[in-house]
């Protein structure tokens, strides 16, 4: 009974995932572009490529995005890291890739889903005003986990 | 070939014998054996022969409407073991429209959309039943039968005068009007729905009081809905009510899942209106859920996880505290503003800012738990297990550095791995794991990952 309800629900986030896949392959949000390259042999493990927005200050930008999904997923939330050397100077990204975003932690919901994660990045550079890193980089730098979702995120400023 | 055996099927099927009731005014009750095909001038022949009441002095009415002679019992939905009431009165009175119970479960079997036509009727739509959690009989969640009576004397010999348009006139009072036909009542009064299962029979089980309570959330997936979680196309749906209407939805798997994690993590939010509950996946403003019956698809484990969670934050917004001693957790107002708090049941004396037996003077400086072994006084067994007991799990907690009070509730936090910053499960509070003392900058800045920088 367990075995077979476990096995169910590996099949419902199977399922979930390559739908999404699918939908952003045949209609991505402007600026995000999937490489399925990677995909074909994981399909937990996503790359995205995504370009700042015109008339902002990423304008012309190519940045990438790694995208990892455990099985919980989408009752947990995915782990998602810019891949250096492609990140942007920002003051919600640090110099490893995590990125400071209330969705990808406690805000998180299973209704979201990897559009909706990459146009919620597409909107943090687009209301920068300021290149600059965060202020703890460096200290964040020197201790940080490798797994974002073990840190605890506060969030200082939801405008930037 | 296979036209012909489904015709045979269904009229096996209207050839079976069931038995209704028939109940007068006096609540005299007559059985009448009938076939779905029976006519409700047959049932009415049948009765004015064993009664000898004649058959132009009455009415039949059922589920709040008044029945004419040509309907059929299975195009009233009329199943076994339902009663008919006889109302007085010759003629049908022509004021009253037909209003077809079945029609109306339908309606609320559905997912109201705006932008979706609702679909021609199919075969299936007979099935577009709405569900009722059945406490007293089958102990799960059921396909339910709506019925109506008199709001003011709870006669079930009432006809509706307007036909419920979705949940929100069925489930709230005093809203839709009818006719009540009790001598001693009588005249336009307003409507009070209610609900049976259909899953068992009241009749034969000898079960009498056993309304149900409607899973209003709950519809049969009539437009095609995919559930945004598990992405797939299921049979029945649970609707959160999203801005006053049926808005965001899931799967009955995937809403078991949402809730039974929310309960777990106690996510859960205590609020005036709807208790202890939870928002709707896209965490609309005012869609918590309201009718807590839906928390019973959890199953009883959980369900009374969730009742106990749900005191316990009630309890605990009032002012009130919980017994911390092991196996009790009794809840309590205590009306004393001291720190002295004995709770009533197993009459544990504690204090009430940090939970540890009770002291004078500041918490801090609070003795340890005394060893009363070889203290050479008379003490009964079971006190000295439980003091052994609660010695041994003091001595741990203290000695274990992953294990800390919260610096605003003192409920023990265990620390499993990540960062310094804390959040209390219980009171949320955020926390420095080092400093104990509120998360802020200094804290961040200085040991946000341990106290090597």
């Amino acid at each position: 009974m367990g075995g077979a309800s476990h096995a169910y629900k590996e099949m419902a986030f199977l399922k979930r995932l390559k739908k999404e896949y699918m939908e952003l392959k045949k209609s991505p949000p402007p600026g995000v572009v999937l490489d399925d390259s990677v995909l074909e042999n994981n399909i937990t493990n996503w790359i995205i490529h995504i370009s700042g927005a015109e008339g902002t200050l990423y304008s012309g930008e190519q940045f990438k995005l790694n995208i990892k999904f455990n099985d919980k997923y989408p009752f947990d939330s995915p782990q998602v890291t810019f891949i250096k050397p492609y990140l942007p100077v920002h003051p919600h990204v640090y110099s490893n890739g995590h990125i400071c975003l209330s969705i990808l932690d406690r805000d998180w919901s299973p209704a979201l889903n990897v559009s909706s994660i990459c146009l919620s990045i597409l909107s943090m550079l687009s209301s920068c005003t300021q290149k600059v890193k965060p202020d703890d980089d460096s200290m964040y730098m020197r201790f940080a986990p490798s797994n974002p979702k073990k840190t605890t995120w506060v969030f200082h400023d939801d405008s930037v | 070939m296979v036209r012909g055996v489904a015709i045979f099927k269904m009229a096996a099927r209207q050839a079976v014998l069931f038995d209704v009731s028939v109940r007068d005014s006096a609540g005299r009750t007559q059985i009448i054996p009938v076939r779905a095909s029976t006519s409700v001038s047959d049932i009415k022949r049948s009765f004015s022969e064993k009664t000898g009441v004649p058959l132009n002095s009455y009415q039949l009415v059922f589920a709040g409407r008044q029945l004419s002679d040509a309907d059929t019992l299975q195009a009233l939905g009329v199943q076994s073991h339902s009663t008919l009431f006889c109302i007085r009165g010759g003629v049908k009175v022509e004021a009253v429209p037909d209003i077809s119970v079945k029609a109306v479960e339908d309606k609320l079997g559905k997912i109201a959309t705006d932008d979706i036509e609702d679909p021609p009727s199919s075969p299936s739509a007979a099935n577009n039943r709405f569900y009722v959690y059945c406490k007293s009989v089958c102990k799960e969640m059921k396909p339910g039968k709506l019925r109506v009576r008199c709001a003011s004397c709870k006669d079930d010999r009432f006809t509706l005068t307007t036909e419920p348009q979705g949940w929100s006139d069925v489930l709230e009072k005093q809203k839709l009007r009818g006719r009540c036909y009790n001598d001693k009542c009588g005249g336009d009064k307003f409507a009070e729905f209610y609900f049976k299962c259909a899953g068992h029979t009241s009749g034969a089980a000898g079960v009498r009081d056993d309304e149900c309570v409607a899973l209003h959330m709950i519809r049969t997936n009539t437009v095609d809905i995919e559930c945004p979680l598990c992405a797939d196309e299921k049979d029945i749906m649970v609707v959160f009510t999203c801005d006053g209407k049926d808005g965001h939805c899931l799967c009955l798997d995937c809403f078991k899942d949402f809730a039974r994690l929310a309960l777990t993590e106690r996510r859960f939010i205590e609020n005036a209106q709807s208790g202890y509950s939870i928002q709707c996946p896209n965490r609309c403003p005012d869609s918590f859920i309201t009718e807590i019956h839906h928390f019973r698809l959890l199953g009883d484990e959980l369900y009374e996880r969730y009742q106990r969670f749900g005191t316990e934050e009630c309890l605990l917004q009032m002012g009130g505290v919980l017994c911390p001693q092991v196996g009790c957790g009794m809840g309590m107002l205590p009306e004393d503003p001291g720190n002295r708090v004995t709770c009533p049941t197993c009459r544990h004396t504690f204090c009430r800012n940090c939970k540890n037996p009770y002291h004078r003077g500041n918490c801090d400086a609070a003795p340890p738990i005394q060893a009363l072994a070889g203290t050479g006084q008379q003490i009964d067994g079971e006190r000295l297990r439980r003091s052994r007991w609660d010695e041994a799990s003091d001595a741990f907690i203290r000695s274990n550095a992953s294990i800390k009070p919260c610096p605003r509730c003192h409920v023990n936090i265990e620390k499993n791995g990540g960062c310094m910053h804390m959040t209390c499960s219980k009171c949320r509070f955020n926390f420095c794991w080092i400093c104990l003392i509120e998360w802020g900058r200094r804290c961040q800045d200085n040991h946000w990952f341990g106290e090597r920088n």
